[in-house]
């Protein structure tokens, strides 16, 4: 049992269009779609955005496996929301199963439910999988600059996801080394029973918490060590530069959440 | 209980982009009550080679026998392997758990399901052993200060009571005082019948104590022998990053003035001694400037 190759958000390097295009629009292209993608009430509508998603997965130059593996976790959830929508949705009776009916109605309400979420973590895992922590952090706190007057701590949300990322696998290390130095005292993590087990990660956690703290400290006296007082006045790096391809960009996806919508008004789909 | 390793070879994640070949057919045996010093350059494999020592590594090829048993062998019980090959790691101090002092020392023993009597014993004897006094017992571990804690943790690994104690960069971090009573402490157990395996960086640390160095290089082992016969092939060493030890770099230096020093200096002691028996032969202070 270790925690090696633990990795969180899944960023797949790659220099695709997908990847070259600025963070800010790709999150704006998020919320978009995901309000697009409930929207259509018929098929030309699921299918304008089936083959929309399609686009963006063969751009993002990401391989389907790896986005294949991002459906996994819901994988349960999908099943259990599909066999609900199938026996409790009222209407003609297509099959029995015990005490179950299953409806003409309940087949398509699993399509409809079944492809929507689909879509839905298709399109998140996109944004993750084509854009690095940073520069989705980059791009979040301008996106929330705007809303400093009303009291968002923009720059502090950001550097707090941006350390928190950063530490993930450095705890994760910290956690497979304080195993081995118990497993040395005899510990045993994978035998006994439930709650033998459950204590047994007492002496992993508790050096484990300690260290975290000790970091947390250690990073703040380097930080201010090197002057770090907040966001205020700080230049950066890499700035965010919106290019005219994200302008592009920007103007396909209103352009796509435009179509769905007249779609569904004029009652094609 | 000697360890032997036989043609054994450790590659870490094989067959994706991170493969990384951190042993390569290290074949060695450490016998009986010896004390070993294992040198090497960051990445050369001393960690991995250790972790192999007690089963929490097995080898991608190879064996490794303690006690003539193997430990790539299913029916091996590893508690019992890891109850005689006691390894310290770096910066024990960090894996401290207990509420107290004594809870933290007791969780070995505890582990061996051995009956209170015993743990408290075990526990007590432990603490003596690395000079701490008894009535530190009851003590948080956070608490204490950085050399205390380190003397706790090594007290933890002790309680086992293992045969064989590996200790992984004992001394980092420490103070020359804190260094040195360390390296004494550890020096003190090859008289009570127990192996010792010192894991370091610094030549000066393992020549004044260890009867065999062990120089690891990119996952082979590089040399093997006593210090002084080491030190004899200096160039070699400095070809891999290593050093030697203040006292031999000063005794070449002499030499290589026409100084007529023994050709066994290892330690300060001897250089100084020596020094001093070359000054007499010469004239006292006579080539003083």
């Amino acid at each position: 049992m270790t925690f090696q190759g633990v990795t969180i958000g899944q960023y797949f390097p790659g220099n695709s269009l997908l990847h070259r295009i600025d963070p800010r629009v790709k999150i704006t292209g998020v919320l978009l779609l995901s309000v697009a993608i409930f929207l259509p009430r018929a098929w030309p509508g699921y299918l304008a955005s089936i083959l929309f998603t399609l686009i963006l997965v063969a751009l993002s130059r990401v391989p389907l496996r790896l986005i294949l593996r991002g459906l996994r976790p819901i994988l349960i959830f999908l099943v259990i929301t599909a066999a609900f929508n199938l026996f409790l949705t009222p209407g003609e009776p297509l099959f029995r199963l015990g005490p179950l009916t299953a409806t003409r109605d309940g087949l398509v309400m699993v399509g409809v439910t079944t492809t929507r979420l689909l879509l839905l973590v298709i399109i998140a895992s996109l944004l993750t999988l084509t854009t690095s922590p940073i520069r989705l952090t980059d791009g979040l706190e301008r996106m929330l600059r705007p809303l400093r007057p009303i009291g968002v701590p923009a720059h502090e949300l950001a550097l707090m996801m941006t350390i928190a990322l950063r530490f993930i696998p450095t705890l994760a290390e910290e956690a497979d080394r304080i195993m081995r130095a118990q497993q040395a005292r005899g510990a045993s993590f994978s035998s006994g029973s439930l709650m033998a087990r459950v204590r047994s990660l007492v002496p992993v956690l508790v050096p484990l918490f300690v260290a975290a703290f000790r970091r947390a400290d250690e990073l703040a006296t380097a930080m201010e060590a090197r002057g770090y007082r907040g966001g205020d006045g700080r230049t950066r790096m890499y700035e965010l530069v919106f290019a005219p391809r994200d302008g592009v960009a920007l103007a396909v996806l209103v352009g796509f959440v435009v179509l769905v919508a007249v779609l569904r008004l004029t009652g094609l789909g | 209980m000697p360890i032997v390793f036989e043609g054994v070879s450790h590659i870490y994640q094989p067959g994706t982009p991170f493969e990384w070949k951190a042993l390569e057919d290290v074949t060695l045996t450490i016998p009986d009550g010896e004390f070993w010093g294992l040198i090497g350059p960051t990445g050369s494999g001393k960690s991995t080679l250790i972790q192999h020592m007690n089963g929490l590594l097995r080898p991608t090829s190879g064996r490794v026998l303690v006690d003539g048993m193997d430990l790539a062998d299913r029916s091996t019980d590893l508690r019992k392997v890891r109850q005689r090959v006691g390894l310290v790691f770096q910066y024990p101090e960090h894996q401290l758990f207990g509420e107290t002092v004594f809870e933290d020392v007791a969780f070995g023993p505890r582990n061996m399901r051995l009956d209170a009597a015993e743990v408290e014993r075990r526990v007590l004897s432990a603490l003596e052993r690395v000079g701490l006094p008894a009535d530190i017992k009851d003590r948080s571990p956070f608490g204490l200060s950085g050399g205390q804690a380190r003397r706790v943790a090594l007290a933890g690994v002790l309680a086992m009571e293992p045969r064989v104690l590996i200790l992984d960069e004992p001394t980092a971090g420490l103070d020359p005082q804190g260094r040195a009573e360390i390296l004494d402490l550890v020096g003190t157990f090859p008289a009570l019948g127990m192996t010792v395996i010192l894991v370091s960086h610094s030549m000066d640390d393992v020549a004044e104590r260890a009867d065999r160095v062990l120089v690891m290089h990119r996952g082979r082992v590089h040399m093997v022998g006593t210090p002084r016969e080491l030190f004899a092939r200096r160039a070699e060493l400095e070809a891999i990053g290593l050093g030697v030890p203040a006292a031999v770099d000063l005794a070449d230096k002499l030499r290589a003035r026409g100084w007529d020093l023994p050709p066994d200096i290892v330690t300060l002691d001897q250089a100084v001694e020596a020094i001093k028996a070359a000054l007499q032969a010469r004239g006292k202070g006579a080539d003083r400037r």
